[in-house]
């Protein structure tokens, strides 16, 4: 028979280790935060540093944009740039990247999804393209919390209906 | 199998009563309706264990892993579970767990998906969580996750969006008229709404009239004073209506005590738009 790991976990972790529980507890991977991004080396820039990858920020107020929010949108609209092949995707392109304690934005996580939040595919090529709208944003102001630099996970949930963008949901 | 749960269980008890590293368990009075060493009672107690940590934390998706583990018909696991997944752009991961729920209670969590959806602008899914909720299982007044309105304004801007102003006009203005006899109260924001309906469906006294009684009750709102200043200057009033642009403008940025809030679909209101008008 054999013991429920979750159970043996939460031994662990009503022992008093307070959340500092090591990954190798279980074969179970647990980050330290559900949203996490960790490196891929596959995809990821590895010229993009984070400061202190244990203490990232999810907090979406914690991170701030030159001018306002309203700015991205705008900015994504501006960008995006339509092409036949999109045309038949109605549905969410949601990106997930980190904003690290320097103003840059790195380690792009991509998920095409319908209007139920149910995983729905969508060209390549949109995905690519909306990541590198996001790419190229500048304006970014890190999160900062007593006087510490901080890096900050951020995500950005485009709405495309008949293959354009109708919305940029932050 | 089911011995070695038990065995768990009255381990995990154990720990959850005698560890004093452990941080208070709040509201375990609600655990205690279900019956002792059930599957339903210990995940109710692991879920509370849960939320003491930091949401989307290691500990805390240990804590309702087990949970959901030992007590699969335990709703709130996975309603609570879920939570950061929305918060963090993990839709689909967090809507999977927020169906688990609703497959157990739906008259406890439908409202919550909507919620989503409407803040993702997934109309169709909006409306049909929020008419399943009201008029299939008949549910009270609900507000929204942050407290600021009654899923019934979200369900009336998500019919307007889709072009049916009519049909949100009637359900606001109702659902307004009919809190108090309720039990529930006229929320911050209802009045806005209200006459955010009017002002898209051309009724613009009776917009104006709507945003007057807003500003009775929440005269910090910027966005209000926006729509107002819209409706003087397309009645001519120009004067007028720069004074309330202006006042609109005063109020961004969290100074004089004002504020903005975006929960209105097409009708949020950002500085620059304000700016544009002026």
């Amino acid at each position: 028979m054999k013991p429920n790991g979750h159970l043996l976990l939460v031994a662990l972790v009503a022992w008093g280790c307070q959340g500092n529980i090591n990954e190798t507890d279980s074969k179970e991977t647990y980050s330290h935060d559900i949203g996490d991004i960790p490196f891929d080396r596959t995809v990821d820039d590895p010229s993009f540093k984070l400061c202190d990858s244990t203490k990232i920020v999810t907090r979406r107020k914690a991170l701030a944009y030159k001018g306002d929010r309203s700015k991205i949108v705008s900015a994504c609209l501006k960008r995006f740039t339509f092409k036949p092949e999109f045309e038949s995707f109605n549905g969410y392109v949601t990106i997930r990247f980190i904003v690290n304690c320097q103003n840059q934005a790195g380690r792009f996580r991509a998920e095409s999804l319908d209007w139920n939040f149910s995983h729905k595919a969508c060209p390549e090529s949109l995905k690519k393209h909306v990541i590198e709208i996001i790419q190229n944003l500048e304006g970014w102001s890190h999160a900062y919390s007593q006087d510490t630099h901080l890096d900050l996970v951020k995500f950005i949930n485009f709405k495309i209906v008949n293959g354009r963008i109708e919305n940029v949901l932050q | 199998m089911e011995e070695l749960k038990t065995y768990f269980s009255k381990l995990l008890l154990a720990l959850l009563v005698f560890n004093p590293l452990l941080p208070t368990v709040k509201g375990q009075g609600n655990c205690l309706i279900y019956d002792e060493n059930s599957g339903e009672r210990i995940a109710c107690e692991l879920s509370y264990r849960a939320v003491t940590y930091k949401q989307g934390s290691k500990a805390s998706q240990i804590l309702f892993d087990a949970a959901i583990d030992i007590g699969p018909g335990y709703a709130w696991a996975y309603y609570e579970k879920s939570v950061p997944y929305f918060k963090r752009g993990l839709l689909k991961q967090g809507v999977e767990l927020l169906n688990k729920a609703i497959a157990i209670d739906p008259e406890s969590y439908l409202c919550y998906r909507a919620y989503w959806y409407f803040s993702h602008r997934s109309y169709e899914a909006c409306i049909s969580d929020l008419e399943r909720y009201y008029y299939s299982l008949n549910g009270p007044p609900r507000s929204t996750p942050g407290g600021d309105m009654e899923m019934k304004m979200l369900l009336g801007l998500t019919y307007a969006q889709k072009g049916n102003l009519i049909k949100a006009i009637e359900l606001v203005s109702t659902a307004i008229d009919s809190y108090e006899a309720q039990g529930y109260f006229v929320g911050p924001f209802d009045f806005h709404v209200l006459g955010i309906l009017h002002y898209e469906n051309n009724q613009l006294t009776k917009a104006f009239t709507a945003f007057e009684q807003q500003i009775k009750s929440n005269e910090n709102f910027a966005d209000t004073y926006y729509y107002m200043g819209l409706i003087q200057r397309a009645q001519s009033n120009d004067e007028a209506a720069t004074k309330l642009l202006e006042k609109s403008l005063s109020l961004f940025n969290g100074v004089n005590g004002g504020f903005t809030f975006n929960s209105f679909l097409d009708w949020n209101v950002s500085k620059s738009d304000v700016e544009k008008k002026l």
